[in-house]
């Protein structure tokens, strides 16, 4: 895609934030967020939960489960995760015992789903059942003497294979990513930091990218590079996607996308400069929602950054069975979960 | 822009149920290798956001939606302010960002510093002289850091010359610590008496916060002097006031460029 195509496609967005104010008469206009074919409104009042009786710190992560359900991580132990509804209704909440409840990963086990939750604090993976139930916690890797003891393991997100090898990204550890079998078993472990291309610093998220069915392979965050690495399933470096300024959290893969919650740009750190970006099969990035029109040089994209404060600290985002976008953040007042709905 | 109304029809589906809130920009991004320059400098200003313009000034003024509009890289031939601010029909402008652009001043042949703390050190010896810097990352190579009382830099011109300002360009940075000095007091070399003498003192208040800018600290003379020689002695502050979370602990300095006029 090229940059006249962008521009073309985003006059046509222009167009789309004059609408409200014409058709439903309004004293604001509307907003719409992002560009080409990914372009959404905003609710920001999705969550209908009473802040009083079921607060939240930092918003971490969503995932959305085979009934529908939309499931809310927070570092809050009143109620570690909440569920909702679609509509933003709370249907239940569970948890108080995950401090540092940080990576929250669906996954349908034999046509049942579990949890695996990344504990900063803790410094586990616990894997539960949806409704809160402790299947399995898994423990500092011992069998790795770059590791001493239990604090110097921070898991961040995990990602689970179609054939339940578990992958943990030890992100705000020593950004290893670890292997284990369904049922814990070490396997190996690769990423890690150095100065090869190979090497990850701050692998805050993984997830499995199958969009090509014959070549499943990883892609993790590499936060302070601003950049995805890929990996085989085996942990044999395939590349980079650069996303210059973007401190990309984790990668979701809905449909032929891949959508990530940006914390911050570079250009202002510290300021609350996040918003979203989705990149298209060829991981080229094809909308930012809140963020520059998308541009290249070449093969790179172009450095980028926030252009609308919707957001503060965006820390992952949730596309649901209907491409409903959830945003969680982090840091941000603690706020609900925004609903972005495409257009 | 009047081709896009053509598209409203298409935009009928805007739903009620959705909240119409008005969203601010965000300040668009000045991209310039650096503040400092000899002869000439461009800047660019990044902000590419449809429905959205910028507007500046070169003036020093706050800048209105009837003020320039950005178009293209400016070129930047004297000391020069640059403010620019994004504004677009159906968001709220954004803040103002500002840059200072400075040319280079009289010629330095060398200059002698303070060691600075060892994370923030430089092995390049012309590093406060070197026309690079005034950008606010502090990891980028143009810094020097402290953290202890005294910072002690002296200024060898390359020769005897008319001094009629001084310019220090620091960061200020304080939700990271960096803070300006608590007092600043510049000498000059006297041949006649051969020692140094007070020329400039300076205190600075640190009674609420500051944003995070670099601060181009100008020390104008009471009077001109003649000298090849300057002393310029910093004292970081040495305990973070009670407003801040770090209070009572000791504060940074970062310093990247000097220049005598």
């Amino acid at each position: 895609m090229n940059r006249k195509q962008f521009i073309q496609q985003s006059s046509i967005a222009a167009a789309g934030m004059f609408c409200a104010p014409a058709i439903i008469g309004a004293a604001k206009p509307e907003t719409i967020l992002g560009h080409n074919n990914k372009r959404y409104r905003i609710n920001t009042q999705w969550s209908k939960a009473n802040a009083m009786q079921y607060p939240v710190k930092d918003c971490h992560e969503m995932v959305q489960d085979k009934n529908g359900r939309i499931i809310l991580l927070t570092n809050e132990t009143r109620n570690n995760v909440m569920i909702y509804d679609k509509s933003g209704k709370l249907i239940s909440s569970w948890g108080h015992e995950y401090p540092g409840a940080h990576g929250l990963t669906l996954f349908n086990e034999n046509g049942d789903d579990v949890l695996f939750i990344c504990d900063n604090d803790l410094h586990q993976v616990i894997k539960t059942t949806t409704d809160g139930k402790v299947l399995m916690k898994l423990d500092y890797p011992k069998e790795i003497n770059a590791y001493a003891k239990a604090e110097e393991y921070i898991p961040t997100e995990t990602a689970i294979a179609s054939n339940g090898d578990i992958y943990v990204a030890d992100g705000y550890g020593k950004d290893f990513i670890i292997q284990y079998d369904h049922k814990g078993n070490y396997i190996r472990h690769f990423g890690g930091r150095g100065t090869g291309d190979e090497f990850l610093l701050n692998a805050h998220g993984i997830c499995i990218d199958d969009r090509d069915k014959n070549n499943p392979c990883l892609v993790v965050s590499s936060r302070q590079h601003n950049a995805f690495k890929r990996y085989t399933l085996d942990g044999r470096y395939i590349n980079t996607i650069s996303l210059p300024g973007a401190w990309v959290c984790r990668p979701v893969i809905k449909g032929d996308y891949l959508y990530a919650a940006v914390l911050q740009t570079n250009a202002r750190q510290g300021e609350q400069s996040g918003f979203v970006l989705i990149l298209d099969k060829d991981y080229k990035v094809v909308s930012n929602l809140a963020g520059n029109l998308p541009a290249y040089n070449k093969e790179m994209p172009q450095e980028m950054y926030q252009t609308i404060k919707v957001f503060r600290y965006p820390h992952d985002v949730c596309v649901d069975d209907e491409e409903n976008v959830y945003v969680a953040q982090w840091n941000s007042g603690q706020v609900y979960p925004y609903k972005l709905s495409p257009l | 822009m009047m081709k896009q109304w053509l598209f409203i029809p298409l935009l009928l589906i805007c739903s009620v149920g959705y909240s119409q809130q008005l969203f601010q920009l965000a300040p668009p991004l000045l991209k310039y290798q650096s503040a400092f320059f000899e002869g000439s400098s461009s800047v660019e200003i990044m902000f590419e956001q449809p429905g959205a313009e910028v507007r500046y000034t070169l003036n020093g003024k706050e800048p209105t939606a009837n003020d320039l509009l950005y178009v293209k890289p400016l070129r930047i031939t004297k000391q020069t302010t640059l403010k620019a601010k994004a504004f677009g029909k159906n968001f709220l402008p954004s803040e103002t960002v500002q840059a200072l652009f400075i040319h280079d001043g009289k010629k330095i042949a060398a200059m002698d510093f303070s060691k600075p703390n060892e994370k923030y050190s430089s092995s390049i010896a012309n590093i406060l002289f070197d026309n690079t810097g005034g950008l606010l990352n502090i990891h980028n190579g143009t810094w020097l850091g402290y953290n202890n009382d005294t910072v002690t830099i002296t200024i060898q011109l390359q020769k005897k010359e008319k001094i009629s300002s001084v310019v220090i360009d620091m960061l200020q940075d304080e939700a990271s610590w960096i803070f300006l000095p608590a007092q600043m007091l510049l000498y000059y070399y006297d041949e006649q008496q051969q020692r140094f003498l007070p020329a400039h003192k300076e205190q600075f208040s640190f009674e609420k916060q500051s944003p995070k800018q670099t601060v181009a600290k100008l020390i104008r003379l009471k009077q001109q002097l003649q000298t090849d020689k300057l002393k310029l002695v910093l004292l970081p502050l040495q305990q973070i006031p009670d407003w801040h979370a770090g209070k009572g602990n000791h504060a940074w300095l970062f310093i990247d460029e000097i220049k005598a006029y």
